[in-house]
């Protein structure tokens, strides 16, 4: 099974340290982002598999 | 009654003067004296009925006290006492004098004289007849010598020597022998037998005859004697004119004598009747004047009357007469000014009534503009007496100031112990000199919690009515609306800044657990899951706090529909059938529908219920009550009740302040939602203790329009 991407987009650099701990315990890969214009020019570069972000 | 006048005394002036005529002149003193008399007494009689009817008339005014009466009656005295005092006293002196004067006609020395005269001119007449008797005897002597033919030469002699006017000599049968006269005639009267027969018996007869032309003559008759003659009665007669003169006298001596003699024996009645027509003229003209005065003093009374009555009318406050000016003369000057009089008068009066008019319409708009004015304004005189407040000084300070008008600042803060902080700062910047303008903020105690005033003073201007005015406004609300924006702007930023470290903390706890559970001792591990529970709960505690904090903060867009109050109550009842404190429903609205947003009332009705039910926790027969009704502004009145504790007085104003509670456990922050959600509704909510234990909650909510027009 190969390594799924998932992308953190959170401005708390806490949130983002805490879920990518987190997450890779688990056996993801992860991306951060600090906002939405990061997440989407990581985006262009590849699509990931899942994208976790505040409301 | 002029006319009446006037003509009674012209048929009285002419009836006087027809009586003293017939008074002097007999033939008509003896016709018509009685009946003048009596036309005369008619008169009088009729004078004294009017002069009565005046006098009566005068006195019914007197009595009813017509303005003028009293004038009238001394001026009728005054003319009365002018024209009857004289006039008595020309009576009093004619009546002496007219029985003086006829007296003194009858005098007897008037009469001897009269007597005297009289016999003066018969003994003259009787003296001629002698004489001419003895001339005869003598001539008869001298022709009874002679021859009858030398008879006539004889007395032709005789009448030429004069002294005989004319010498005749009659025979025994009358016939003419002889004749003699002056005119040269040749007939004479011839004497009648009887004056012969008494001539011839008494030697000589002698004679006064009235001549035909109303002269006197003398007649002689002598008797011839002589034998020759043989006893033919021869006789002869002379005849001599009585000198005009001596006859004339005479005859007016005997007539003026024969008056005199009829005068002296009628003076009594006459003297009377001289005495019935003066008193009757006097009578006449007496009541002729007395009438007279009496019309005479009410023409003049009369306009003086109209003016009296006029001061009357002004004096009462009616300016509205006008009097007609009757005459040119003063008087009629008078009543012309006073018509000025009263025309400025009621000019100035209506013109004064204008501007107290226009005053007035000032005064009203001005209360009218304080009255709307939702600011409180007292205006208080220099010492400090109140003068004016408005209404909303009344409602504001809780404190009818309407009737304490007139009583000074001290006294009504003596009244109301609540209104003492607020008249202390009133009183202190009047105090100040300078400046005359001063503005304060103060917090007092009022019946409905704390409130906060914004007081303004002002020192009105010296020249007019000086004093001072004090305009306040409750502010409470502002600070109140301000705090809730601060509180709002505090909710945003703790629900961003609170919320968002909960939620690694929350992970980190669980991740702690997560990896470390199974490396420890059960020992351990039950502490950790213990410590990790703790801390799981109190964020998830934490959450649910900044959630409806930042519920209250943000409050979303309610929507409005229309539904049935009661309706929703029943439903929300159902979740409350097994409440510990039973509730009772009292439900006595009509009309129940209103537009409203159900889930947000709901959350109304949750929160006062639980509210009633926190209260009762330390009760022993908990009850609740939930009530409706409808207000008589046409709203739905909603009210909770309970028979708990209470809350504290300090506190009931500040209850929907956010974080003001009296619980001990809880946010603070429900009756503050609470009340947005009733003032988004249009409606308003009040808390209040009861008096019989507990608090009552009200809420008051606007019913649908539709339903208020289907009434």
């Amino acid at each position: 099974m190969a390594t799924k991407d998932i992308l953190v987009v959170d401005d708390e650099v806490g949130i983002r340290e805490l879920l990518s701990e987190i997450l890779f315990d688990e056996g993801y890969r992860i991306h951060l982002a600090e906002n939405a214009s990061q997440a989407r020019s990581f985006r262009e570069k590849q699509v990931p598999d899942l994208v976790l972000h505040d409301i | 009654m002029k006319y009446l006048v006037i003509i009674s005394g012209l048929v009285g002036a002419a009836l006087l003067y027809l009586l003293s005529s017939a008074s002097a002149n007999t033939d008509l003193f003896s016709h018509n004296y009685y009946v003048l008399l009596a036309m005369t007494g008619i008169l009088a009689l009729g004078l004294a009925s009017l002069l009565a009817s005046q006098a009566w008339q005068l006195r019914t005014k007197l009595k009813l006290q017509v303005y003028g009466a009293k004038l009238t009656l001394r001026l009728v005295t005054i003319f009365s006492v002018i024209a009857i005092l004289p006039g008595f006293l020309v009576y009093a002196v004619s009546v002496q004098f007219l029985s003086k004067s006829i007296e003194s006609w009858f005098d007897v020395r008037v009469e001897k004289a009269l007597e005297g005269g009289l016999n003066l001119g018969r003994s003259s007449l009787e003296n001629g007849l002698e004489e001419l008797g003895k001339k005869g005897r003598l001539v008869a002597m001298i022709l009874a010598e002679q021859d009858t033919k030398n008879h006539s030469n004889t007395l032709t002699r005789l009448i030429e020597e004069g002294g005989v006017q004319e010498a005749a000599v009659f025979g025994s049968r009358k016939q003419l022998l002889a004749l003699a006269n002056g005119e040269k005639k040749n007939k004479t009267e011839l004497p009648t037998d009887e004056m012969l027969q008494q001539a011839w018996a008494n030697n000589g007869y002698g004679m006064i005859e009235v001549l035909p032309d109303d002269k006197l003559a003398l007649r002689v008759l002598v008797p011839l004697k002589s034998a020759k003659w043989k006893g033919e009665r021869r006789t002869l007669q002379f005849r001599q004119p009585v000198p005009k003169q001596i006859s004339e006298d005479a005859d007016t001596v005997q007539a003026v004598y024969r008056d005199y003699q009829e005068l002296s024996l009628a003076r009594v009645g006459l003297k009377r009747l001289y005495g019935i027509t003066l008193t009757l003229s006097l009578l006449i003209v007496l009541l002729s004047v007395s009438s007279v005065a009496f019309y005479l003093s009410e023409q003049l009374g009369a306009p003086l009357a109209a003016l009296a009555e006029g001061t009357l009318a002004v004096a009462k406050g009616d300016f509205s007469g006008n009097y007609p000016v009757q005459s040119r003369d003063e008087l009629g000057a008078l009543t012309g000014l006073f018509n000025q009089m009263t025309a400025y008068l009621a000019d100035a009066k209506q013109r004064g009534e204008q501007q107290q008019l226009q005053v007035e319409n000032a005064k009203v708009y001005l209360e009218s503009v304080l009255a709307h004015l939702s600011s409180g304004v007292l205006v208080v005189d220099e010492q400090h007496r109140l003068r004016t407040s408005n209404p909303s000084a009344d409602q504001i300070l809780g404190v009818p100031l309407q009737e304490a008008s007139g009583k000074t600042l001290p006294e009504i803060a003596a009244q109301h112990a609540l209104l003492r902080s607020f008249i202390e700062t009133v009183m202190k910047g009047f105090g100040e000199e300078s400046p005359h303008e001063w503005q304060r903020q103060i917090k007092r105690m009022s019946k409905s919690g704390d409130q906060m005033l914004l007081l303004r003073g002002t020192q009105l201007s010296t020249t007019a009515d000086s004093g001072y005015v004090v305009v306040f406004d409750d502010i409470t609300h502002l600070l109140q609306a301000e705090r809730q924006a601060a509180w709002g702007e505090v909710a945003r930023r703790l629900a961003h800044e609170i919320k968002n470290p909960l939620t690694p903390i929350q992970l980190s706890a669980e991740r702690l657990q997560h990896k470390l559970l199974s490396k420890l001792d059960a020992h351990d591990a039950q502490m950790l899951q213990r410590a990790i529970q703790t801390i799981v709960s109190q964020v998830a505690a934490m959450k649910n706090m900044v959630t409806e904090f930042a519920n209250y903060a943000r409050a979303p867009a309610t929507r409005m529909v229309p539904l049935d109050m009661h309706q929703l109550l029943n439903e929300v009842m159902g979740l409350y059938e097994a409440n510990s404190s039973p509730i009772a429903l009292q439900l006595n609205a009509q009309q129940t529908w209103l537009n409203g947003d159900a889930t947000r009332l709901r959350q109304v009705i949750h929160n006062l219920l639980q509210n009633a039910h926190d209260a009762l926790q330390h009760t022993d027969h908990p009850q609740i009550v939930l009530a409706t009704e409808n207000t008589e502004e046409g709203a739905l009145k909603l009210m909770v009740r309970d028979n708990g504790s209470g809350v504290p007085e300090q506190l009931l104003g500040r209850l929907f302040e956010p974080y003001m509670t009296s619980k001990q456990k809880g946010t603070g922050l429900g009756l503050a939602i609470v009340k947005k959600i009733v003032e988004e509704h249009g409606g308003k909510i009040n808390i209040e203790n009861q008096q019989s234990g507990g608090t009552c909650v009200s809420v008051i909510l606007p019913l649908a329009a539709v339903e208020t027009e289907a009434l």
